[in-house]
């Protein structure tokens, strides 16, 4: 019995040790997200601004992760923004073929994707394709329960800012400082109130913030994405699914000049490039350094950067009310007429810089345009001809190119791309004629880069520029890095002919007040409607999150 | 009560094991890994090869930790690097293999050396025209604000006596633009505006500096900078 019981005792310490070893209480970065609006049809555009913040640490992500997720809690729309200063602005517009139906909007960074579901930003948004008729019924999930939709009402006084709105022939509004604010970040919508989904839109910054601020996780911590991101995976050899380990991965992309990432996989054939901002809205290609091309069958498992939200489904329909229905039905006229009509232009300023990117190697020691010379066959030909710094050879059947390095010529590590990406199918080089190819640069001496070293680099620019699947004798994987840059996005009134009809009829992505300044903002009365909502959400000094809300009615 | 037992036991195992259970968010140790070897994973050189092994004056200094930050936008920290001040070439040392490289001049913008001396060195790269001479060289920056100061130290190999003989060059930024200087009253102060210069000679004479000695005219430039702000 005494043996039992310690056997117990032993066990269930066990447990409990288990349970608590792992979880770790931090201090936690999060995301809030200000929304344009709930409802949006196909076509239309959500435009939000996402706040990322942390109460004691102002080292913060600067990639902001966003996912529409329908009822069955499906991916149906990602993207990711970079951030200025905690803040990401942009819009995004929604795609014609999403269902009719309640989505989930959840916004992190890489370093929230193991916090519970509950943990992260999202809200409901209700989507309409705008020539469908509207469903007597809308499908929701135990996500979207009524008590789910209520959030804490928002606070009606603040001690930092005056607020002082007139509505004469137009509205006015005035933001001014109450006490010593330094700075000050923040957007600000007026948005038209809806039957549908009403107790989401008061979603209380300052309280999500409190609720969340700490976390409890049962999983390691994740590093954050400052000024990076990180392209993370595995890649395995088919069909045993055995990992490629110790093998040398690089990433690259089409350029005229020459720059990769280069990683060598650890014994789970785990990779991680870290890209920095050249590498945006390119078209990478993963391949595994194969100078024999043995490694004919491979797969690449690449981390989507998705998080668990609640598999608890429970989905069921609720009946949409005639006044709700009818308010979708109203709603998709009022944005056929607006897209007839194109009334307001949003103004956007793009913050995206223009990059130069250098080539890796600096100078090419040789440079030949072949057009300039006879035609030559193959690259051989060429070889023996034209570029005096290379040599090519046939060894065991197989192609090779050295390159002279002093006194000696190297073909062993020499490094070939072509049209900025890694060869290695001598096959697909031996071919090259010199009507396929507009520029060789060769690079004559030994270069070492990062953990790798080269004997000598033989770059070969094509004319039709372009990736050959002919180049690869392994399986690549191509990858659109998508990176949305901050874009601040403000209403513009200067068209005074086109009414005011869509329900958000106005919105501000970046409002910032540094010390005591204050501006009005002067806004058309909307010419439909009578009940609106302003909504103003945004950090104070960088830390402190504010939320303001206020009922506008509009007399007619 | 032996069967309540056994219960209770597979029941708490089961407790115990669901712990373990974990989402398999992929690689935080690879991730981890990644970003401390990213810094020398950007670094581009081409092998060097020291002609004169033993001689230590070829170059600024010893072999410290440092910073290169390249025109690109990127940084490589706490990597080995030693500047060559014969050839004015910034060396890396690969501390996998003790490969050492020149870092692609092309590449960088500028660099910090955390020598022995209790203030870093920040070096910055200068395209010099002069004449028929275009080239590229580092300057050290000895002050920095609205007017800035730069040295140049150039090493020369003497084959007959067998050392290096080092040769420095000053140079003065104002308004983006930058001029060579010597180190007197006359080649600085007629760079400056009156009442830069009446400012300059007041900081020397109340500091007790002396225009002649670099280090004395980099901290009265400093301070001419702090008070202009």
């Amino acid at each position: 019995m005494n043996t039992t019981l310690k056997y117990i005792f032993l066990l269930f310490s066990w447990g409990i040790l288990a349970t608590n070893t792992f979880a770790q209480n931090s201090n936690s970065e999060q995301v809030f997200v200000h929304i344009n609006r709930n409802i949006l049809l196909s076509g239309s555009t959500l435009k939000y601004t996402a706040y990322i913040t942390n109460q004691l640490d102002t080292n913060l992500s600067s990639y902001t992760y966003f996912r529409l997720v329908d009822i069955e809690n499906n991916t149906v729309l990602s993207w990711n923004s970079t951030s200025n200063n905690q803040t990401t602005s942009g819009s995004i517009t929604i795609p014609e073929k999403l269902k009719n139906g309640i989505y989930q909007l959840y916004a992190y960074t890489y370093k929230m994707r193991n916090y519970p579901a509950q943990k992260i930003f999202n809200t409901p948004i209700i989507i309409q394709r705008i020539y469908e008729n509207v469903d007597d019924t809308i499908q929701i999930n135990s996500l979207l329960t009524t008590d789910y939709l209520i959030k804490q009402t928002p606070e009606k006084e603040n001690p930092y800012f005056d607020i002082i709105i007139e509505q004469k022939d137009e509205l006015s509004i005035e933001i001014k400082p109450k006490s010593e604010i330094n700075h000050a970040q923040l957007s600000i919508s007026i948005s038209e109130n809806s039957e549908i989904l009403t107790k989401a839109n008061y979603l209380n910054f300052s309280e999500f913030i409190k609720e969340t601020s700490e976390i409890n996780t049962p999983h390691s911590e994740l590093p954050k994405e400052i000024g990076h991101n990180f392209l993370v995976g595995r890649v395995l050899h088919l069909p045993d699914s055995i990992p490629l380990n110790e093998k040398l991965i690089y990433l690259a992309y089409k350029d005229s000049t020459v720059h990769f990432k280069s990683f060598f996989t650890n014994n789970k054939g785990e990779f991680c490039f870290i890209l920095d901002s050249s590498f945006h809205n390119k078209n990478l290609y993963l391949q595994v350094d194969d100078n024999n091309c043995i490694n004919d069958s491979i797969a690449w498992i690449i981390d989507t950067k998705n998080i668990d939200v609640n598999t608890d489904l429970n989905i069921s329909k609720q009946i949409l009310s005639p006044s709700q229905k009818h308010y979708i039905e109203e709603l998709q006229k009022r944005e056929i007429i607006n897209r007839v009509y194109n009334p307001h232009t949003i103004k956007t300023t793009n913050e995206q810089k223009s990059q130069q990117i250098e080539n890796f190697f600096g100078q090419a020691t040789y440079t030949a345009i072949p057009n300039d010379f006879i035609d030559l066959p193959n690259f051989q030909e060429i070889c023996d001809n034209i570029i005096p710094s290379l040599r090519f050879r046939i060894e065991n059947h197989k192609p090779q190119i050295g390159i002279v390095i002093g006194q000696q010529i190297k073909f062993n590590d020499v490094l070939i791309c072509v049209n900025g990406l890694p060869c290695f199918n001598m096959n697909y080089i031996e071919n090259l004629s010199s009507k396929d190819i507009k520029r060789i640069e060769t690079f004559n001496s030994v270069i070492i880069h990062g953990k790798l070293t080269f004997n000598g680099v033989l770059c070969i620019y094509t004319n039709k520029y372009e990736i050959d699947e002919r180049m690869f004798c392994t399986p690549v994987y191509s990858h659109k890095h998508s990176v949305s840059s901050n874009s601040i996005l403000t209403t513009d009134f200067t068209d005074k002919n086109s009414p005011n009809i869509l329900p958000d009829v106005f919105w501000c992505s970046n409002y910032t007040i540094k010390n005591k300044d204050h501006r009005k903002l002067k806004i058309p009365i909307p010419a439909i409607g009578t009940s609106y909502t302003l909504r103003i959400n945004g950090l104070i000094n960088s830390t402190i999150p504010f939320a303001f809300e206020q009922q506008l009615n509009f007399k007619k | 009560m032996s069967k309540l037992i056994q219960i209770l036991i597979v029941v708490l195992l089961t407790l115990s094991l669901n712990s373990f259970a974990q989402i398999d968010l992929c690689c935080t140790q690879t991730i981890n890994d990644a970003v401390k070897e990213n810094s020398s994973a950007i670094i581009s050189a081409t092998l060097y090869i020291n002609e004169h092994p033993s001689k230590k004056e070829q170059f600024y200094d010893d072999w410290s930790t440092g910073e290169i930050i390249f025109s690109n936008g990127t940084t490589a920290n706490n990597c080995k690097i030693r500047y060559n001040i014969w050839k004015d070439e910034l060396i890396w040392l690969r501390e996998t293999d003790f490969k050492k490289g020149i870092v692609i001049k092309q590449s960088i913008s500028e660099f910090y050396l955390h020598t022995n001396t209790p203030n870093e060195k920040h070096f910055v790269k200068y395209f010099e025209q002069e004449g028929l001479t275009n080239q590229y060289v580092y300057l050290e920056v000895l002050a920095q604000g609205k007017i800035s100061f730069f040295s140049n130290i150039k090493a020369s190999y003497n084959k007959s006596s067998d050392n290096f003989n080092p040769k420095q060059q000053y140079y003065i930024m104002i308004n983006q633009q930058i001029q060579k200087i010597k180190l007197n009253k006359k080649s600085i102060l007629e760079l400056l505006s009156i009442d830069d210069q009446e400012k300059l000679k007041n900081i020397l004479q109340t500091h007790h500096l002396k225009i002649k000695r670099m280090h004395d005219l980099a901290m009265a430039i400093n301070i001419l900078n702090k008070n202009k702000r």
